[in-house]
């Protein structure tokens, strides 16, 4: 209790709330430009924390995460555009609402889901992280591959209107997923004689052109209208009702980001997709998902954002760095001499607090920095299309440069945006791809390593609870919405007979 | 334009086994040990391809003909894809900076942005205010001109 105390007193010093709030607004700058994500805006801070105190640091650092993983959302729900792939399931319906000339609705329930699901994820970072630990201790490559095949069930309800086309999409992109090196042996597959493609393609700079061409071409067919057709923003306000609503919703998915945040190498992005989907299973107007529905936006950003603290639990507790912004934080604790694992809690209590309480106290913060953001970001909606159609390739292609440092990847951007567009106008859903690009490589290196270790005695993986539990849910998760399609489809037809 | 409704279906079918086959004949160069995931992937993805093929093709012949769009939306999309093209392709011919400013300026005129002056102080404002942000702040080096350079 004492370093609790101890690590409130440390972030409510002046200077550090200044450094929480200057790093959110930083951070959540990184999350809405196209090819900038939380990672990228915590790796390129650290070297700005060796003057600092390691207390200090470590809040900078985490600020910038927190802000990162909510910026992404703001340009999703505006124009439709995710800033990071984990905003991709908001941009699905952040849209449609805007049409509806309900944007401030939209962003109000954005910011708000993301300091719940953010400041639920570092209570349990408080509270659970030696329990947490402990599950993320039973986490092993089976553990990785059903999280990805159960990942993968997503598709599912995503492509309700057009099950075939999603599936295919879904493997097809998975197909692509396996370009470059293999991620066991390392042999170099379908690289049609280019150097560049050794590697596989980059998942981001396909994201951006996935989600930020198809949106400008869509724009060229009316150059001179405006984003908001009703050409209002809308009210940011909301009810208590409203808010209270969707309190269960928002629950349920910030355990979800949590559980995911745990696992090594699945981070926001699936947490978003998986929440999403959760949320569309449960919902009574399931109807509503696709097309302006508030429950997805909130289980969207309460799941990614409740990855944020979830994804430290391994590195705090065990000094295992499941994720690549842990992996920035493992390198900024060793510079300032702090080192993570089951002695951090005892040996360095003061820093580790102070992080932990700094995680809630910036969450909270969060609201008022993300406000700002959503009232300034909404005036996008009254920039004309023409500009805003030129403004969005412009930053797509520096954004996607800046990540790769190289115009391979513009081109690739260029061509996802170019295939995204004209599965949009066929009906194709694009979704799936972004699901299958960030699952794909995880999911065979997770079946390869799996094959291996359990060569001919497959049945043993059912001696590990943590696999079985996950198998089921994945049984579940693919078999729930297809029996339900079925039931709904039988019920029309009794209807119109 | 007047189509089956099932021709675009078709036509993506098609170029999607086209794909499937380019990767096929790439299979027997990789090693044994690393064909087993991705072949399998194929073969669903070639059975799925050639089951929308197939179902649209019967369905072709008593499908209903509508109006497609297909024209005009080429009509303005293909010219934008050309200019960005373009775009990219300059940007390591003549740096980052006069490559942008000059899509911008395509670009803005291309979707009829009627303001002139705000069409030139917008491409160069955005462009420099960009290339400052980048270079200083985010330490990313923008693509440099072989033919031509401007930095600053």
């Amino acid at each position: 209790m004492a370093d609790i105390l101890l690590g409130f007193t440390n972030v409510l010093q002046p200077m550090n709330i200044l450094i929480c709030i200057g790093g959110l607004f930083i951070g959540v700058l990184f999350g809405a430009l196209p090819g900038f994500s939380a990672t990228m805006a915590v790796a390129i801070f650290v070297p700005f924390t060796y003057v600092m105190e390691p207390g200090a640091a470590l809040l900078l650092l985490s600020a910038l995460y927190c802000g990162g993983v909510f910026g992404g959302s703001i340009p999703a729900v505006l124009v439709g555009i995710p800033g990071t792939p984990a905003s991709a399931p908001t941009a699905l319906e952040g849209k449609a609402l805007v049409r509806k000339g309900e944007a401030g609705r939209a962003l109000h329930h954005v910011t708000l889901s993301s300091v719940y699901g953010g400041a639920f994820s570092a209570i349990a970072l408080l509270v659970c992280a030696p329990l947490l630990a402990q599950i993320a201790k039973m986490v092993g490559q089976p553990e990785q591959m059903m999280v990805a095949i159960f990942g993968l069930s997503v598709v599912i309800m995503l492509s309700e209107d057009n099950l075939f086309k999603g599936v295919m999409v879904a493997i097809i992109s998975l197909v692509l997923a396996t370009f470059g090196q293999d991620p066991v042996q390392g042999f170099p597959r379908f690289t049609y004689g280019f150097a560049e493609l050794t590697g596989g393609f980059s998942v981001v700079p396909v994201l951006i052109g996935l989600f930020s061409l198809p949106e400008v071409f869509k724009m060229l067919e009316d150059p001179h209208g405006k984003m908001a057709e009703t050409g209002t923003v809308g009210s940011m306000k909301l009810s208590l009702k409203e808010v209270a609503g969707n309190i269960v919703n928002a629950t349920r998915s910030a355990l979800i980001g949590i559980c995911i945040g745990i696992i090594p190498a699945a981070g926001p992005d699936i947490a978003a997709f998986l929440a999403y989907n959760e949320a569309k299973k449960a919902s009574k107007h399931q109807a509503d998902f696709g097309n302006g529905a508030v429950e997805g936006i909130v289980s969207a950003e309460a799941g990614n954002n409740g990855a944020t603290g979830g994804s430290l639990i391994p590195l705090l507790t065990l000094g295992i760095p499941g994720s690549a912004p842990a992996a920035i934080f493992l390198g900024a604790m060793i510079i300032h001499g702090v080192r993570t694992g089951p002695t951090l809690f005892s040996q360095h209590a003061d820093v580790v607090y102070t992080m932990i309480i700094g995680f809630i106290i910036i969450n909270l913060l969060m609201y008022f920095v993300g406000m700002v953001f959503c009232k300034f970001g909404s005036l996008i909606l009254y920039i004309p299309k023409s500009i805003l159609a030129t403004t969005i390739v412009v930053l797509a292609v520096v954004g996607t440069y800046a990540t790769g440092k190289n115009l391979f990847d513009v081109w690739v951007m260029f061509g996802a945006g170019l295939l995204g567009y004209l599965m949009l106008r066929n009906n194709f859903p694009t979704s799936p791809v972004a699901l299958a690009l960030l699952l794909g490589t995880n999911m065979e290196k997770a079946w390869s390593l799996t094959k291996t270790m359990y060569e001919g005695r497959m049945m043993e993986l059912f001696q590990r609870p943590l696999f079985t539990a996950l198998l089921l849910f994945t049984v579940f998760s693919f078999a729930f919405p297809l029996i339900k399609m079925r039931v709904q489809k039988k019920k029309k037809a009794q209807a119109q007979q | 334009m007047k189509m089956k409704k099932s021709l675009p279906d078709v036509i993506i079918g098609v170029i999607v086994l086209i794909f499937l086959g380019t990767l096929y004949a790439q299979v027997p160069a990789i090693p044994e040990i690393s064909k087993g995931y991705p072949l399998g992937l194929l073969i669903i993805a070639t059975v799925m391809t050639l089951y929308l093929l197939i179902r649209n093709l019967l369905r072709l012949k008593n499908d209903e003909v509508v109006e497609s769009k297909i024209p005009e939306q080429v009509k303005v999309i293909a010219p934008y894809c050309l200019l960005i093209i373009a775009y990219i392709w300059l940007l390591n011919k003549l740096g980052y900076i006069i490559s942008t400013v000059l899509f911008m300026i395509a670009s803005l005129l291309f979707l009829k942005l009627k303001n002139k002056v705000l069409m030139i102080v917008l491409s160069v404002v955005l462009t420099c205010l960009l290339y400052y942000v980048f270079t200083n702040f985010l330490v990313v080096v923008l693509p440099r001109g072989r033919w031509f350079n401007i930095a600053f």
